[in-house]
């Protein structure tokens, strides 16, 4: 496939490039951006802020899941022992407060772990392809563009400044 | 400014990674003195395990001594870690990406020294996988009205999302690693830089992913002390059966990881040269939050003692009176010494300011709240409610030998991790001097 990649030194030369870009008409899906650390001018050029992330719904469901397991276990533990029931200390069988303590935490264990697995998910990663050879830039922002060829984008650029 | 900008950025690279490259030999001084008190402690250990457990001084009534006492303690100097990280990400505070990274690795090498003293304190250690529950041919589940179970939850839940916390801010820094160091170091690099890019959709879901983890880690950071202060506040015995104990537990373990954060990053800012990224004003405004919390526990103790005083409980009120003039009163006038003296001159701005004043300030806050677990645990059990079983508790030899172990077991992870892994957040201050030079 043809690419077409701009590379740059200065935050703001790369800004102006990518904003150039999308006015021409270059769709954000076939921008693809690289830069040292994240850079929030770059969500508002491509519509990628950070809430859209759907790692949401990972966390979401690691935590309810979480909270569900923790009293769940807790409580079928306790009811295990029908005939006799197991009373310890002279107390209900399933206790809610104390209970709440091990969902409390299982929420928070499972909610954790569910996001980093999505983290892991969305971004594509470990990538075996790229642990083998890295893509790296260093310090510098990148811009690839999918599809065109050099002189495609310039006639691009060249018919939206004649506009 | 007469460089690129990208040019400024690999400066900051390679200050913050050149001084992992060449220890010096104090370095390995330091590293050969800690794992031989590891060994020894192993070895003190060993001879427990051979003897049994009265080769440590626990002995009716006093049954938790130096091993409880240590894994307060060190549960309690893993707080800062995740506070640091966690609760200052949400807060956005600008000191907070001087400390977080090592602040994060001090609260993981904590939770594994804490970690170890239910193990060491166990009669049998080797069947500690009894308090996980797990399906057996005898039916027997763990008792889940019990705070040493719920401790289990705790403990091991914050042992896990720290460690992934602190593993998911290193990512983008080990991509850094991997282009400087080649061989056998740099595949590891590689490895578990997990072929991170920094395209925009990675940046966009881990930015997400981190502040979701630090919005789980912050309600955690309360409720972790707060299930260990009810290893005793569940109790009946007079001195710890209070209801002032999981905030004041929690804000003395912010407290006692402060200080500990204050005796690493202070050696380790000059030895590194990272005058640069850690300033004194990131020291000054940490140092301010060590007079909040250090508030917070002086308050405290001010509570727990005048209130069993007013009450109208004689166990409560004999406990506390046989703390501050009993056998261990110079236990407890020390704690309040280090405590709730020492850090009033942090009021004092130039003193905050003061780098030889901010560490002495902490080798008296750590020794403070080490003693503060002492006087809870030790003074309440030596004097419960009936004469005939008062007695008082004295540590062993080995006891003292492993909690040497453990401070030599802390520092030798944390000495290993300064050549291993970026001391500080590399893409976090690049982000950070991204953003000035921005405005």
């Amino acid at each position: 496939m043809k690419k077409v990649e701009f590379v740059f030194d200065e935050k703001e030369d790369f800004l102006a490039k990518l904003k150039e870009l999308v006015d021409a008409g270059i769709s954000p899906k076939d921008i693809r951006v690289i830069t040292p650390v994240p850079v929030h001018e770059v969500d508002e050029i491509l519509g990628t802020h950070p809430h859209k992330s759907k790692i949401k719904y990972f966390t979401l469901v690691g935590a309810l899941t979480g909270f569900i397991t923790g009293y769940a276990l807790t409580t079928y533990t306790h009811l295990s022992w029908e005939d006799p029931p197991l009373i310890v200390g002279g107390k209900p069988l399933v206790g809610v407060l104390p209970f709440f303590v091990i969902a409390y935490e299982l929420t928070i264990l499972f909610g954790g772990i569910a996001t980093f697995i999505g983290l892991l998910i969305l971004s594509g990663l470990p990538s075996i392809k790229r642990i083998i050879s890295p893509e790296d830039y260093g310090n510098k922002f990148v811009i690839q563009v999918k599809g065109e060829s050099v002189e495609e984008i310039e006639s691009l650029l060249k018919a939206k400044e004649e506009a | 400014m007469a460089t690129k900008l990208s040019e400024r950025l690999d400066k900051i690279d390679r200050d913050i990674l050149m001084p992992m490259v060449k220890p010096g030999k104090a370095y390995w001084i330091a590293l050969g003195l800690c794992v031989f008190f590891v060994l020894v402690a192993i070895g003190a250990w060993i001879y427990q395990l051979k003897t049994g457990l009265g080769a440590a001084g626990i002995r009716h009534p006093g049954m938790w001594g130096f091993y409880i006492i240590n894994f307060v303690f060190w549960v309690g100097i893993a707080h800062s870690g995740t506070l640091i990280s966690a609760v200052l990400l949400l807060f956005r505070a600008n000191f907070r990406s001087a400390f977080n990274r090592s602040a994060e690795a001090m609260t993981i090498f904590a939770v594994m020294t804490a970690g170890l003293f239910p193990i060491i304190h166990a009669g049998r250690p080797w069947k500690i996988y009894w308090l996980f529950p797990y399906p057996t041919q005898r039916e027997i589940w763990p008792n889940f009205f019990s705070p040493l179970e719920w401790d289990v939850f705790a403990v091991s839940t914050y042992f896990t999302i720290s460690l992934i916390f602190w593993y998911l801010g290193m990512v983008p820094d080990l991509a850094i690693a991997r282009r400087f160091f080649g061989g056998v170091r740099g595949f590891f690099y590689r490895l578990f830089s997990l072929g991170w890019t920094g395209t925009v959709p990675q940046w966009m879901h881990y930015v997400r992913a981190s502040l979701f983890l630090a919005a789980f880690a912050t309600p955690l950071v309360a409720s972790v002390h707060s299930v260990v202060s009810f290893d005793f506040a569940v109790s009946i015995v007079p001195g710890w059966h209070a209801t002032i104990f999981p905030p004041f537990f929690v804000a003395g373990a912010i407290f006692s990881g402060c200080a500990m954060v204050f005796t690493l990053v202070i050696p380790m800012r000059k030895i590194f040269k990272l005058e640069e990224y850690i300033t004194i004003d990131h020291f000054e405004n940490l140092a301010k939050l060590t007079l909040f919390t250090g508030l917070i526990v002086t308050y405290a103790y001010i509570t727990e003692f005048t209130l069993p005083l007013y009450g109208e409980n004689v166990f409560e009120r004999d406990q506390f009176i046989y703390r501050a003039f009993g056998d261990y009163k110079w236990y407890s006038w020390a704690m309040i010494f280090c405590n709730s003296v020492v850090p009033l001159i942090l009021f004092i701005k130039s003193m905050r300011r003061n780098l030889l004043v901010l560490f002495v300030v902490s080798i008296f806050i750590n020794i403070g709240m080490w003693l503060e677990r002492f006087v809870i645990v030790v003074i309440s059990l030596a004097h419960e409610y009936e004469p005939y079983s008062w007695g008082l508790y004295h540590p062993s030899i080995v006891e003292i030998l492993i909690t040497i172990g453990s401070f030599a077991w802390f520092f030798m992870w944390f000495l290993l991790f300064t050549r291993a892994i970026p001391v500080v957040s590399i893409f976090e201050v690049k982000e950070e001097r991204v953003r000035e030079e921005g405005k």
